[in-house]
């Protein structure tokens, strides 16, 4: 029998909290899989509200007595007699208001009691109101039950000075990561992350870097605001590189590329560098899946901006990689080049690639496209990414060709005389340039010819000899050759 | 639609609101429906127990309105 697929982390945090909601082993919801974490959510809550709602009118009737007692022989009855599950019941349909009053007579541990079975949306209602002191002690309590998706739902619905003291009262790290697991509220997760001071964050974050709380951390990175995720990535990031690499290992297996991707994306080039060029990177098999899983998940233009920071070793294998995923795949790296104005770093990474894979590039629809063509040749800034990109180029179907060197020659000529510069010391290239150059568009072929033919002597005579090998009646014509063929 | 679905969005009075449960495999959804009925059968049986041990414990006055409210015997 073959493990589950492991789940996405919106997804997962959900699964738990939707077993316990059902009573039910997370195991036997593992199949949820390829649900998203919102309509899950929303399956939950459906749930919920039917469960809350058993007898709603009554409890709510019970709830409107109550407001003629004093508050404290409400506490009293309500914890000596009702118990927590009616108190639970009646509590949600009070006035917030009224609970506070309530709330002063009522002990922490019947609050820890109450806590698991109320209506969580009368937690976000109720627990503002309640004193400090209070909630802190409760909270103490759910964290020696490990109840940490109650604790998530409390911490959604805590004011900032009782966050304040609630984080102060939990020495433990780990169990901070848990909880925040748990939470639904983004901006709060990030209120939580503000009121921790700097050496406590850099403690959890690194409690984080081990294996088994990687998830937990990896959710509190991915779900904070902009500013927040560059900081802690970065504490992540400034592990050694042995722990690194063994959390390269679980992201692997418990498939977290997405949120490690994401988080790379903030992270300090110094961190970013170290990571990407990790030994156990050097693996084509896992860069390969890292690229699906950016390609499934819509993180191309994320993802190709790491390969810059990579060594030439790395940049082979997964440029390799990224080709063995199929056509779709390598259509949606170039567009993603396009949409992310990466197309230096593709031309980076296809130095490193050979000929073969350098027709499956040629060949792909998506360089037909005028505006991908010139892009990619306004990226031509010396002889190396020339010859990569002439020698794809070259190699590409007619319509590819023409639009390339449409492209060269759109800007008045001042483009193609910079190719021309770059390819005159590499007969190979400028063998590839000419061959792209016959194809061009009937309405530049004048100006080609001009530029062509305006070039020195040497160049002349360089272009001449290309234009025997490569049988280019342009470059013949516009040096005043006679005519070839 | 599958049964399972159709059963869990019946007992959750929710027609046609969990569509993307047709993409999960059937045991799952028949798990959660048989789950969301045991629980709301739980919840039900849990209330009726938890009034049954508070009625005594609460002061004589209260008792007869709790009783009134949260039981269907008055």
């Amino acid at each position: 029998m073959t493990a589950p697929e492991p789940l996405p982390l919106e997804t997962r945090a959900e699964v738990g909290k939707l077993a316990r909601l059902l009573d039910g082993p997370e195991t036997e919801l593992a199949a949820l899989g390829a649900t998203g974490g919102e309509e899950l959510r929303r399956l939950r809550r459906t749930i919920e509200r039917q469960v809350f709602d058993n007898r709603h009118e009554r409890f709510r009737r019970l709830a409107r007595l109550a407001r003629f007692l004093p508050a404290r022989m409400v506490a009293r009855i309500a914890m000596e007699g009702l118990g927590p599950l009616l108190a639970a019941r009646v509590v949600a349909r009070m006035d917030p208001y009224r609970v506070r009053g309530i709330a002063r007579h009522i002990t922490p541990s019947f609050v820890a009691d109450i806590a698991p079975i109320i209506d969580p949306e009368s937690v976000r209602v109720i627990v503002p109101h309640l004193r400090t002191e209070l909630v802190r002690d409760a909270a103490l309590l759910l964290v020696e039950r490990a109840d940490f998706v109650t604790m998530g739902r409390f911490a959604d619905a805590l004011s900032p000075q009782a966050l304040r003291a609630v984080v102060g009262a939990i020495d433990d790290d780990a169990t901070l990561l848990r909880t925040a697991f748990y939470l639904e509220d983004r901006e709060q997760l990030s209120r939580i992350v503000h009121n921790i001071d700097n050496a406590r964050i850099a403690r959890i974050m690194r409690s984080g870097a081990q294996a088994e709380l990687l998830p937990e951390a990896l959710f509190v990175v991915d779900h904070v605001t902009d500013e927040l995720k560059g900081r802690l990535a970065d504490l992540m990031g400034g592990q050694d590189e042995t722990v690194l690499d063994a959390l390269v290992t679980v992201a692997q297996r418990q498939k977290l590329w997405g949120p490690i991707l994401r988080a790379l994306a903030h992270m300090h080039p110094r961190h970013m560098r170290k990571i990407v060029n990790l030994p156990s990177l050097r693996d084509e098999a896992l860069l390969g899946e890292l690229v699906q899983a950016a390609f499934e998940q819509g993180l191309l233009a994320m993802a190709l901006p790491l390969a810059r920071q990579m060594r030439r070793e790395h940049k082979r294998i997964v440029a390799t990689a990224a080709l063995r995923q199929g056509e779709e795949v390598a259509e949606a790296v170039l567009e993603a080049a396009q949409v992310a104005g990466e197309w230096a770093t593709l031309l980076d990474l296809a130095q490193y690639i050979g000929d073969a894979e350098r027709y499956r590039i040629a060949g792909l629809a998506v360089l037909q496209r005028p505006d991908v063509a010139e892009a990619l040749i306004a990226e031509v800034r010396g002889p190396i990414t020339a010859e990569t990109a002439l020698s794809i180029l070259s190699r590409a179907p007619e319509a590819t060709q023409r639009s390339a060197a449409g492209a060269m020659l759109s800007d008045g000529g001042t483009l193609i005389d910079l190719l021309l510069d770059h390819c005159m010391d590499s007969p190979d290239t400028l063998e590839h340039l000419l061959v792209v150059l016959a194809h061009t568009p009937e309405a530049h072929r004048s100006q080609a010819m001009h530029v062509l033919a305006r070039r020195e002597a040497t160049d002349r005579e360089r272009l001449a000899a290309a234009a025997d090998a490569s049988g280019s009646q342009l470059v013949a014509e516009a040096l005043g050759a006679p005519t070839i063929g | 639609m599958s049964k399972a679905r159709q059963k869990l969005e019946t007992t959750l009075d929710a027609p046609e609101a969990f569509g993307f449960l047709d993409l999960v495999p059937t045991e799952t959804v028949e798990a959660i429906a048989r789950r969301t009925e045991l629980r709301l059968e739980a919840e039900r049986e849990a209330v009726d127990t938890a009034v049954e041990a508070a009625l005594p414990r609460l002061p004589g006055w209260l008792r007869g309105s709790v009783r009134a409210l949260l039981t269907d015997r008055s």
